[in-house]
């Protein structure tokens, strides 16, 4: 079967689908690339922090084969570097250094965002590395309250819904640098995302649901093309936004492409289950009572699909772990089969659920994962 | 009475007009026979009002024949057009207007169009194959519902009464055709 239309797409397809290695292998590399990594980086004057959050806990299961280190550069301006030897790893920066070029270039943007300053891409015979500048927040996005990330959240999506591609010009312009995901692109998907999913035999409880979903998507392709040709953000979530003296930002370019404008809205939703339910049944909400029903079908579809893509990914997760990553893979895959039984029949999850999911995640967390979430601002 | 909408932008299109124009649609054909053109892919729907769609992923010179054709094939079924400003739609109305003057109404629903040079010319060609230029102000936006904030019932009663203000002024210039 071919792959996904677009990068964006490409990326959530490979960690699935591409990602072979099991945590041996991954620390095996990450070791030997963090070596390179330090030794290039220092001659270039960077002092990278003795602390390297991003390299431990779960990043094995979703990294790409690249490092995301933090440091400092010769002006001593604090940075996060993306790092990698490996072809893949290598191709996902030089993506995000074209993509983060290309669209402050385009022109038919009705409203505009900030993007990290890029202080240095290289590209050399062996390695591909891009420092860019380290945007902090004083208050966290989840730290928040509830209705102020609410408020936050539409601006980030009228944001990248300014940027709609509709004439044979805007599509030739952004289908080089994003691609351009159709309605069929996205039924492909989930049919293989389905399909792993069901033979793997690791979600059995959620076959018809799975099933349901999946038909759902299939009836309503036209609402799914409908709202397509927008700029979307396909890993949408606190971690990958951030406000600064009012200018807002969006973070891991590598994750754009121009697709269904609800794909981005979804993921966010979806994962707001988990942190704060109260403001994913806000925005649910405000869709259902500000939005066409046009609107509000097409969210439920690409939470769907966001759905199915997520349990595909800890199954594939559950299969490349052992001991209490693999355990935490399960009881992800048991969590989020809940949600998507709960999306399917337009239901909010229940919080007894979520709260017993969190208990255990937390138990089977190891320490450097939490480490990790403590620094994306999660825990 | 049957009214043509033609307009550039029509929901899922999110800059303005699109939203005030399906608003438009949906308020008209309470009391007329309303049909919309609109360049697009699939738009939103409106009860009781058909929509005709011009691709816009068609080149622009053929998307623009198209756009001219079907213009000219529904003002002739047709008592009043009312063009929305843009130069997708004003080019087409200029042609339009050569044969059906006293129907076009060019309405600057629109107004962060920009008129200067081709634009602007364009502009003052297609005012004079049409009856009227409908510049009444537009209604206030719709009031936004937030989930965790009072139902905004003055702002709604004062959206609705903006409505019915701006159709009775528009029902003025309809009733000169």
């Amino acid at each position: 079967m071919s792959t996904p239309f677009t990068h964006a797409m490409a990326g959530e397809w490979n960690k699935i689908f591409s990602v072979t290695a099991d945590k041996t292998d991954f620390d095996q590399y990450q070791k030997l690339e963090l070596e390179l990594a330090t030794k290039v980086l220092e001659n270039l004057g960077y002092i990278l922090d003795a602390t390297q959050v991003h390299t431990g806990g779960e990043r094995f299961v979703m990294s790409g084969y690249k490092l995301v280190l933090t440091g400092i550069n010769k002006q001593r301006r604090k940075v996060v570097i993306k790092f990698s030897s490996h072809p893949a790893g290598r191709e996902e920066i030089k993506h995000e250094h074209f993509v983060s070029t290309s669209l402050q270039q385009l022109d038919f943007a009705a409203h505009s965002f900030a993007a990290p300053t890029e202080f240095e891409f290289r590209d050399t015979t062996n390695h591909t590395f891009r420092a860019v500048e380290y945007v902090e927040e004083k208050t966290p996005m989840p730290t928040l309250p509830t209705t102020e990330q609410f408020f936050l959240a539409l601006r980030a999506f009228e944001v990248q819904s300014g940027l709609h591609a509709t004439t044979s010009s805007h599509i030739k312009k952004v289908n080089k640098i994003f691609g351009l995901a159709t309605a069929k692109d996205y039924l492909r998907a989930t049919d293989a995302y389905a399909t792993y999913i069901t033979d793997s035999k690791l979600a059995s409880s959620i076959t018809n649901t799975l099933k349901q979903a999946k038909e759902m998507l299939h009836q309503h392709t036209d609402t799914i093309r409908q709202y397509t040709g927008f700029l979307t953000h396909t890993d949408f979530a606190p971690h990958n936004v951030r406000l600064v003296d009012g200018e807002l930002y969006l973070l891991d370019q590598t994750s754009l492409h121009f697709g269904n404008k609800h794909e981005s809205w979804a993921r966010f939703i979806n994962y707001m289950y988990l942190y704060n339910t109260t403001l994913a049944q806000y925005l649910i909400t405000y869709t259902r009572d500000n939005k066409s029903p046009e609107e509000y079908q097409s969210l439920r579809l690409m939470q769907l699909y966001k759905l199915i893509y997520l349990l595909a990914f800890y199954v594939g997760s559950h299969q490349r772990t052992s001991g209490n990553h693999q355990q935490l893979s399960a009881a992800r895959l048991q969590f989020w089969s809940e949600i998507l039984t709960a999306v399917q029949s337009d239901q909010a999850p229940e919080q007894k659920l979520i709260d017993t999911y969190k208990t255990t995640r937390n138990k089977l967390r190891d320490k450097d994962e939490k480490v990790r979430q403590r620094a994306l601002g999660q825990l | 009475m049957k009214i043509l909408i033609a307009t550039a932008l029509f929901p899922p299109d999110i800059a303005p007009p699109a939203p005030y124009v399906k608003e438009l649609a949906a308020r008209l054909s309470t009391n007329h026979d309303v049909r919309v053109l609109c360049y697009g892919t699939i738009p939103e729907t409106v009860e009781e009002v058909p929509i005709d769609v011009i691709p816009k992923r068609h080149f622009a010179w053929f998307r623009l024949w198209l756009f001219t054709r079907t213009l000219f094939t529904l003002t002739r079924r047709h008592d009043v057009v009312l063009i929305q400003n843009a130069p997708s739609t004003e080019l087409p109305a200029a042609f339009v207007g050569l044969f059906y003057k006293q129907k076009l109404q060019l309405q600057m629903s629109d107004q962060k169009v920009v008129s200067t040079g081709w634009r602007n010319f364009l502009h003052r060609f297609t005012c004079k194959r049409i009856t009227c230029i409908v510049d009444t102000p537009l209604p206030k936006d719709r009031p936004e519902i937030i989930p965790f904030a009072d139902y905004p019932s003055e702002a709604f009663a004062a959206y609705e009464k903006s409505w019915e203000q701006h159709l009775a002024l528009l029902s003025t210039h309809f009733n000169t055709v």
